[in-house]
């Protein structure tokens, strides 16, 4: 290719190039996607809309007028999504500034690309800064300075990809919302995924195949923006302290919103001092705490009492599932602390919480006949014995008063249970109540085979 | 039939019978399945109902993409052709782009149509609230207003129409980014039901948790009545994705509680019900000016 002066079929085979690279890595477009609307199709969007115009163009056109604007009206006809329709409406006025040139010189593309940019801002009712149409105006801000510094496309092109790549990454810096999402604008990463294809294909590199690049590099997120919001010590309205034992739960309180987790271990109960310890590492106008235990709910109360960094509050659930429970109507957003511990406490009174564990020797309770190695199913009492799990967990539902009135069940299971295992129990629980929502969570714990949140 | 036509969009979600009542036309948006395109037509032409919902029960993935510029150009260029004006009452541009690309084609096709007039509105709300707007529109044409000021009007009472929602699964809203909602909401619970508001910009806002099935349908019943204004004097909108025994008891529960002039009842269309999933219901009322606004999305 002589890339001192372009035809039709050298712009051709330019832009296929720029295709081909972008749909490689078009999930990686995708993924960054968080504006207007974060539903992550800007990649294939974009994908989708620049093949429309390689499908419309005629490759044995020589006239580079007539290619781009085949090229164009291929991709008014298949723009879709914000950024399909901008990048269209960019090819556009690509097309327009190539107005009458059988060949384009690196100058005539210059201007080309003004025009370009000009028309894509024009499509946008409102245009935003930091989307792809800066990256669009911005990459030609150096060339437009000096339009005959360009002897070729290659020199061109890479002074476009150059700059482009700088506009792309200030994109945070110009909308707060990928500054929060600590990433790139998704459009400005699709053109520069177009352009470099374009630029490697005046280097003599033709991309086949179909690849697809799916790990997005690390340039495209702001450089330590997540590293600094987990870092940095955040002052919060409010905060949630639990205790919990079994690696799963305490990985479960923590993943669902709690600041911090207490090993609340089955022997050792936890001490005043672990709270007060925890409540220090927070900064927040209130601590809720979830002992999740009868026998550390005094313990909790305590450290309330003697910590006097900020306003702590215990909410006395007795177990686990009760945790659970009041954190799953949790909501930061509530006015007052008194709002926010209601929307956590005001199905509490209907949580009914079951184990299914192993008798560790042989006796009778509630006239129940209990063997030693056999399952037993128990609330704050014994309730049901089998030597088959699963029916010691429906004895354990049958025996309930008011399990008419419950509607949800969130199955824990323990370690050396597997998930397939769970789920088998709960269908057995699921056709014998079939109105009921049922759940599954690793918990992990050591002594209970299964723990039931039953709402 | 008046000097202006009033145009909508694929999230209307009004049946045929209707937009053939109130001489409503709409500008389809798409909807990409196994990567084939289809127009997101109400009259249910390409897929059923049932089909469409089905297919996204069995997890098969359903995109969308806006109103295609041509698409607009044909709507309006249509109409001014035939010396009318154009009322657009799009989706709410916090669930879509299209009213964005909209105004600048608007623009150009008002440039060779001297005189004639194009109105894009954003509703700020989508689904039967967006209709019901629409709707209202027709019957301020019917009293021989003219496109400008029928087009204000609507544009000054859109924050009245209230939603009151709730979906299956948040899966669907998270996926697509069309949901917003107050920290923690998205954790891995069971048995937690969004109560889902149209806020003051027009996003969804999963603005409350309700914890299991049977206390839903009461707990949207009880917002949607408590927030009506002269609810004798107005029709209440119930949309569902597939979920019409659902819609019908929600539609009875607000009834017994608020005395509804009428109820209308539609399927949800296939923009708007690819976004929520199966099993949604929707309710709208006229009440005061919304207020609240939900986080970012």
């Amino acid at each position: 290719m002589n890339t001192e002066v372009l035809t039709g079929g050298d712009l051709l085979s330019l832009f296929t190039n720029g295709y081909r690279n972008l749909k490689q890595n078009a999930s990686i477009v995708d993924a960054l996607n968080v504006f207007p609307i974060p539903d992550g199709d800007t990649g294939k969007n974009m994908t989708m809309t620049w093949l429309g115009g390689i499908e419309n163009a005629d490759p044995e056109e020589a006239s580079a007028e007539k290619v781009a604007k085949a090229f164009s009206k291929g991709t008014l006809l298949s723009a879709r999504g914000n950024s399909g329709v901008i990048l269209s409406q960019f090819v556009r006025g690509l097309s327009k500034g190539m107005k009458g040139k059988e060949t384009v010189t690196p100058p005539d593309f210059i201007l080309a690309m003004e025009s370009a940019s000009e028309r894509a801002y024009a499509a946008v009712s409102v245009p935003t800064e930091g989307t792809m149409l800066t990256v669009m105006r911005e990459c030609i801000g150096n060339a437009k300075e000096a339009p005959d510094k360009y002897a070729d496309f290659d020199s061109l092109i890479d002074e476009i990809c150059t700059e482009m790549k700088k506009s792309l990454m200030n994109t945070p810096n110009l909308l707060p919302c990928l500054e929060e999402a600590g990433v790139v604008d998704s459009g400005g990463a699709g053109l520069l995924y177009l352009f470099e294809g374009m630029q490697m294909a005046l280097r003599g590199e033709f991309l086949e195949g179909n690849e697809e690049n799916t790990e997005t590099p690390d340039e495209f997120f702001t450089p330590d923006s997540e590293r600094r919001n987990k870092m940095k010590k955040k002052h919060v309205k409010y905060a949630v302290v639990a205790a919990a034992s079994g690696e799963g739960m305490i990985e479960y309180f923590k993943n669902e919103g709690c600041s911090a987790v207490i090993d609340g271990g089955q022997t050792n109960n936890p001490s005043a001092k672990a709270f007060v310890d925890a409540f220090s590492t927070i900064d927040a106008d209130h601590i809720v705490v979830l002992p999740n235990d009868g026998n550390i709910i005094l313990t909790a109360k305590q450290a309330a009492k003697i910590y006097d960094g900020t306003d702590v509050r215990v909410i006395e659930t007795k177990s686990m599932a009760e945790g659970y429970s009041a954190m799953s109507m949790m909501d930061f957003s509530q006015p007052t602390v008194e709002d926010f511990i209601h929307e956590m406490t005001h199905y509490l009174p209907n949580v009914t919480t079951g184990y299914i564990t192993t008798a560790t020797r042989d006796a009778n309770i509630n006239g129940i006949d209990i063997k030693e190695g056999l399952y037993v199913g128990l609330t704050t009492d014994i309730l049901s014995c089998d030597a088959d799990i699963t029916t010691a967990a429906l004895q354990l539902f049958a025996a309930l008063p008011d399990i008419d009135d419950k509607q949800v069940v969130t199955i824990f299971y323990g370690k050396g249970i597997s998930k397939d295992d769970a789920l088998a129990l709960g269908d057995a629980l699921e056709s014998k109540y079939p109105l009921m929502e049922f759940g599954y969570i690793d918990g992990s714990m050591d002594v209970y085979a299964y723990m039931f949140a039953i709402e | 039939m008046g000097t202006f036509a009033v145009l909508v969009d694929s999230t209307a979600d009004l049946g045929p019978e209707m937009l053939e009542k109130y001489n409503i036309d709409y500008a389809p948006m798409n909807y990409t399945m196994d990567d084939k395109e289809y127009p997101a037509l109400l009259d249910w032409s390409i897929h059923s109902s049932k089909e469409f919902y089905d297919f996204m029960r069995n997890g098969i993935i359903i995109k969308t993409t806006q109103v295609p510029i041509p698409v607009y150009k044909e709507k309006f260029e249509k109409y001014l052709k035939e010396g009318k004006d154009v009322l657009y009452i799009s989706c709410s541009s916090a669930l879509s782009g299209s009213v964005k690309t909209a105004i600048p084609v608007a623009k150009e096709v008002m440039a060779e149509y001297p005189g004639r007039t194009i109105r894009c509105v954003d509703s700020l709300i989508s689904s039967l609230g967006q209709a019901s707007l629409a709707i209202e529109a027709c019957a301020e044409r019917a009293k021989g207003k003219d496109v400008n000021e029928v087009a204000d009007y609507i544009e000054s009472i859109r924050l009245t129409r209230h939603q009151y929602a709730t979906v299956d699964s948040l899966e669907y809203l998270k996926r697509c980014g069309r949901v917003s909602a107050a920290s923690a909401f998205f954790g891995n619970f069971f048995g937690i039901h969004p109560l889902i508001i149209s806020d003051k910009i027009g996003q969804n806002y999963a603005v409350r948790k309700i914890k299991g099935n049977k206390n839903v349908i009461p707990e949207l019943a009880a917002e949607a009545a408590k927030n009506a204004i002269h609810p004798e004097e107005q029709t209440l909108y119930i949309s569902h994705a597939d979920a019409e025994d659902q819609a019908i008891a929600l539609r009875d529960a607000i009834m017994a509680l608020a005395p509804f002039k009428d109820c209308y009842i539609s399927t949800i269309g296939p923009i708007v019900g690819a976004s929520v999933g199966p099993g949604t219901i929707i309710s709208f009322v006229i009440g005061d000016e919304v207020t609240i606004q939900g986080g970012e999305s």
